[in-house]
């Protein structure tokens, strides 16, 4: 039963990045536009994701070095300070899209006015990450995530076309007949193959590995948390595409609303099957508020070598528990100030696309450095893969923002 | 007259200006289509959410909710669409904006009985109709 709770933690990590507010609408724009041509982007995010957590959660295991800590030992100072800088703008801006988000979400379930929700939901939230020891907050939210499921359910009795989704394993251009089309193509295939390895996911999942105290022999746990936390974030993004491919290709729906996509997804149920899928919403994005929201603390104090720590008591701790609790504040007041939450996600891709690089870069040294993790080094066939994902993260980050100016943040 | 290089200068002056002319022409064709496109993506949303409300799948409060953000919507793509465009696409905007504003008309209730069903859906198909009518080609 331990063993099976320790799941959450992949679990969390991974809806918290996979079926995060911009991505749940992305992912169904994806469909509505290509149908299921995007599926292989989402295969080959998920493998790679797979990869760096494992790498990381390795780490962080033999060495006890979360992700910030070996990004200032391998980049330096200055790049390195830099790095921090950029990846906790993207964690502030992703938080406060997400806390956006959960005031829609709970807009559309009571009706009560979404400003008032925003900053209730929001200091609720920061009292419960503050009352919860890690572990509960890991299980609570990663285990409500899995109402998720609802989506995956609601695109299987949809029928998919599975012959059309066969095909969508290989990367064949196609779609919709508009002079942008090879580069609306390429913008969404980035896009989704960069938002399944947002940084964030790693910094969260290496120190959460810190936080449980995992040993060497948890190894292979590690492995499977990685692995099963992924693939379950995966098939709900696979489910989301499918849902954009079903529901508004044939319609000529362009989803650009939250609510839109959770329309979908209640189409082939009755009210019990919206609420669900609101539940499921609710739940993946608070637990991506608040990996977003640790992550920045997690990140400033690996870096300057402070103590940190969600499971030691917050006085111990002042730095990192003013930071998680600065950025959720910091968050709220951005969300509060009008700035739609979708347009904080673009903005927050921008982010992550850049710092991608700089994030996997230092975790692939390490991990294949033998003086530093010994007998638990990388094989050949790891850093190799390891090597691979890399060259396509960079060469997804250094095309990321051209297409998003060509393509005007994928409008068909 | 003129030396080679003052030539050279206006010839790649004016061959600037007129990419740059065509590019602002094809430009504004391009986001008009684009504008026109989402016009009838709302229609087509619209008519699946009053079909949901019909059927009574939908929550009050939920239907209450996704009528404001697509009223929101609906707002921006009407201020967008009130922009200065270019003259051989400014007709069709006029069109499209009759429209969205007809597509107002549509917005729901929490319940919709069976004879508001059927006039809201045939006045998403003329509203269809139309759009499609003035869509330019791509």
């Amino acid at each position: 039963m331990k063993k099976l709770l320790g799941i959450t933690l992949g679990i969390m990590t991974a809806l918290g990045g996979f079926v995060d507010l911009g991505q749940i609408v992305f992912t169904m724009q994806a469909g509505a536009v290509f149908g299921y041509r995007m599926l292989w982007a989402i295969v080959l995010g998920t493998l790679g994701i797979i990869v760096y957590m494992e790498m990381c959660g390795r780490i962080a295991v033999v060495v006890g070095q979360p992700v910030f800590t070996i990004v200032r030992k391998r980049l330096g100072y200055r790049l390195g300070l830099l790095t921090l800088i950029a990846s906790n703008l993207l964690n502030l801006i992703t938080c406060a899209a997400e806390l956006g988000g959960i005031a829609i979400v709970l807009h559309l379930l009571t009706g009560w006015p979404e400003k008032l929700l925003l900053i209730v939901s929001s200091l609720l939230l920061g009292v419960i990450v503050l009352i919860l020891r890690f572990k509960w907050i890991e299980r609570t939210f990663g285990l409500s995530g899995i109402v998720m499921v609802i989506f995956a359910v609601s695109a299987m009795r949809m029928r998919p076309n599975w012959s059309q989704a066969a095909h969508g394993l290989l990367p064949l251009a196609g779609g919709p007949s508009t002079s942008n089309s090879g580069s609306l193509y390429a913008f969404f295939a980035v896009g989704i193959f960069s938002a399944l390895l947002m940084p964030y996911e790693v910094h969260f999942y290496s120190s959460g590995a810190i936080e449980e105290h995992w040993k060497p022999k948890d190894l292979g746990e590690n492995f499977m948390v990685a692995a099963l936390g992924s693939v379950l974030g995966s098939v709900l993004t696979v489910a989301l595409l499918f849902l954009g491919a079903i529901v508004f290709l044939p319609n000529h729906i362009y989803p650009e609303l939250l609510s839109t996509t959770i329309l979908a997804s209640a189409l082939p149920m009755a009210q019990r099957g919206l609420l669900l899928a609101l539940l499921g919403v609710l739940a993946t994005l608070a637990g991506a508020a608040i990996e977003t929201a640790l992550s920045g603390g997690y990140n400033l104090c690996q870096f300057f070598g402070l103590p940190w720590g969600k499971t030691e008591p917050p006085a111990k701790v002042r730095i990192f528990t003013i930071t998680w609790v600065g950025m959720m504040l910091a968050a709220l007041v951005i969300a509060a100030s009008g700035v739609k939450a979708l347009t904080l996600v673009n903005i927050s891709v921008i982010f992550g696309m850049v710092v991608l690089p700089f994030t996997y870069y230092p975790i692939l040294r390490v991990a294949e450095d033998k003086k530093v993790m010994g007998k638990y080094v990388n094989s050949k066939f790891g850093t190799a893969l390891g090597g691979l994902f890399l060259l396509l993260i960079t060469a997804a980050a250094i095309a990321a923002i051209p297409l998003m100016i060509v393509t005007h943040s994928g409008q068909p | 007259m003129y030396d080679k290089r003052t030539i050279r200068i206006v010839i790649l002056f004016s061959m600037t200006m007129g990419i740059l002319g065509c590019q602002q022409q094809s430009m504004s064709r391009r986001k008009a289509r684009a504008q026109i496109k989402s016009t009838l993506s709302l229609s087509s949303e619209t008519r699946i959410f009053i079909r949901q409300i019909h059927n009574g799948r939908l929550t009050e409060s939920f239907i209450a909710g996704h009528t404001e953000y697509l009223k929101h919507l609906q707002s921006d793509l009407l201020s967008e669409m009130s922009k200065p465009a270019a003259d051989e696409v400014a007709d069709a905007l006029t069109v499209a904006q009759k429209q969205l504003l007809a597509l107002r008309d549509v917005f729901p209730n929490s319940t919709i009985g069976e004879s508001e069903f059927r006039a809201d859906e045939s006045r998403l198909d003329d509203i269809d109709s139309n759009l499609n009518n003035i869509l330019p080609r791509p």
